[in-house]
């Protein structure tokens, strides 16, 4: 290679490395805040104000769904396999919201240690397959 | 099949989704399809009344 | 070895070159369009119609077969431009900055249909359009570095200059592509983590993910159709005064 494009190359690559560079150290101040939602343990940990917003999520425990008869509320637990925490909610669920699956709920924390959830969000796994296969893998376990 | 078609079109409920989402895929892929013929047309009117 | 290197880079140098370029490139543009359309109605039938339902989300997953392929080729088309940049200001081929701005609008249309159609699946299943996480986050601002390409483009006259300073950004711009990627795996996002990783096999069934496949296909192979005719129109475009592209249209 001609040493003019030598130098080129040579400068190309020192710009990638410094985009490279000020995109980690960005995304890196930024990591606490990229996360969407906190997990039932980072919550439990520390004191958070009544009014403030948040978002949480984990896995909805299986059986602990307790629906109203008479209205839309209902109420659940989110689990991360460690800590807990019981969800209060009313309006719509997502199609996806079932036991065992993801979700993350938009609310404040109450003083009595449960949520008051404002919208519940359904997240899904990175799974597909077809109902029979599904029902096959059901049995086995 | 054709009873099937309804089935086919709602998709549980769902059908306005994906169908929205394909008629949009389609929608924006002619647009840039369209826009090149489009240029190459204008381009040799002024190629040739240059 | 040096030999070879020396034969491919001559045979580049001359392909490359406009007036042989336009030649050739139009033997294969229809070719390309037409293999595109097959690919991708063979793909989305087969996806759409044939292909099972899912155990979960029933029949609104289908829309995986146009979310999946633009999201695909929005990251990809990028890794091409800056590729593209890089051969423009190291050897200053003017074939390269001639094909950067041809795909940029291409790949700005797909990023713009994956965030799009993965808003629309959004709904249904999670039960919102937009959630600001990383995942998502992440892919509108290579929305708006697709944005920013084309806009300073159009915004320097001289087109060599323009070339020059597109390619740098594009250069720049490339950090953002393991951002995307990456996302999923970094932080808690409400987007599923990837179905598709070289590591393991596919979390996903053979008779879902061959049409998907199809898609995929499909979408590189409209990719590559617009992109000729893109840059066909840009290369008698900067070159209408030359006596080549006179020969061609004036007869």
């Amino acid at each position: 290679m001609n040493p003019l494009r030598k130098q080129r190359l040579y400068a190309l690559i020192a710009v990638l490395i410094g985009s490279l560079l000020a995109t980690w150290l960005v995304v890196s101040a930024l990591s606490e805040n990229m996360n969407l939602f906190y997990s039932p343990s980072e919550i439990l940990g520390v004191d958070i104000d009544e009014n403030v917003i948040i978002r949480a999520g984990g896995m909805v425990k299986q059986g602990s769904i307790e629906k109203s008869k008479d209205s839309l509320s209902v109420r659940f637990t989110v689990t991360d396999y460690q800590n807990e925490l019981i969800i209060n909610y009313e309006g719509i669920l997502p199609d996806l919201f079932d036991e065992n699956a993801g979700v993350v709920v938009r609310g404040n924390l109450k003083t009595d240690g449960t949520f008051k959830a404002i919208e519940v969000l359904a997240k899904h796994d990175e799974n597909y397959m077809p109902p029979e296969v599904a029902k096959l893998i059901e049995v086995k376990e | 099949m054709l009873e099937n078609f309804n089935d086919l079109l709602y998709m549980d409920g769902n059908g306005l989704f994906v169908w929205f989402c394909m008629a949009f895929v389609i929608l924006v892929l002619s647009l840039n399809i369209l826009y090149a013929i489009k240029k190459k047309r204008k381009l040799i009117k002024l190629i040739r009344s240059s | 070895m040096i030999r070879v290197w020396n034969v491919t880079k001559r045979w580049f140098i001359e392909m490359g070159s406009p007036p042989l370029f336009y030649r050739w490139s139009s033997k294969i543009t229809s070719w390309l369009g037409i293999l595109a359309i097959i690919f991708l109605s063979v793909g989305l039938f087969w996806g759409l119609l044939i292909a099972p339902t899912d155990y979960k989300q029933g029949d609104v997953y289908r829309i995986l077969y146009v979310h999946v392929p633009s999201a695909i080729l929005g990251q990809s088309i990028f890794m091409f431009m800056a590729a593209c940049g890089l051969i423009n200001v190291v050897w200053r081929a003017k074939i390269s900055g001639m094909m950067l701005k041809s795909a940029a609008p291409i790949g700005m249309s797909f990023t713009l249909i994956a965030l799009v159609t993965g808003s629309v699946w959004g709904k249904p299943t999670w039960g919102t359009w937009w959630v600001w996480d990383a995942r998502l986050t992440s892919t509108l601002i290579l929305l708006f570095i697709y944005a920013a390409l084309i806009g300073l483009y159009s915004s320097i006259e001289d087109k060599t200059k323009a070339d020059r300073a597109v390619s740098i950004l594009s250069i720049v711009g490339l950090a953002i592509i393991p951002v995307i990627k990456k996302s999923v795996d970094w932080w808690q996002t409400l987007h599923q983590p990837s179905t598709f990783t070289l590591t393991s096999s596919p979390s996903m069934s053979p008779e879902m993910y061959q049409p998907l496949l199809l898609c995929v296909i499909g979408f590189y192979l409209i990719f590559a159709f617009a992109l000729t005719l893109n840059l066909r129109n840009e290369v008698i475009d900067r070159e209408r005064s030359k006596n080549w592209v006179k020969q061609i249209f004036v007869n």
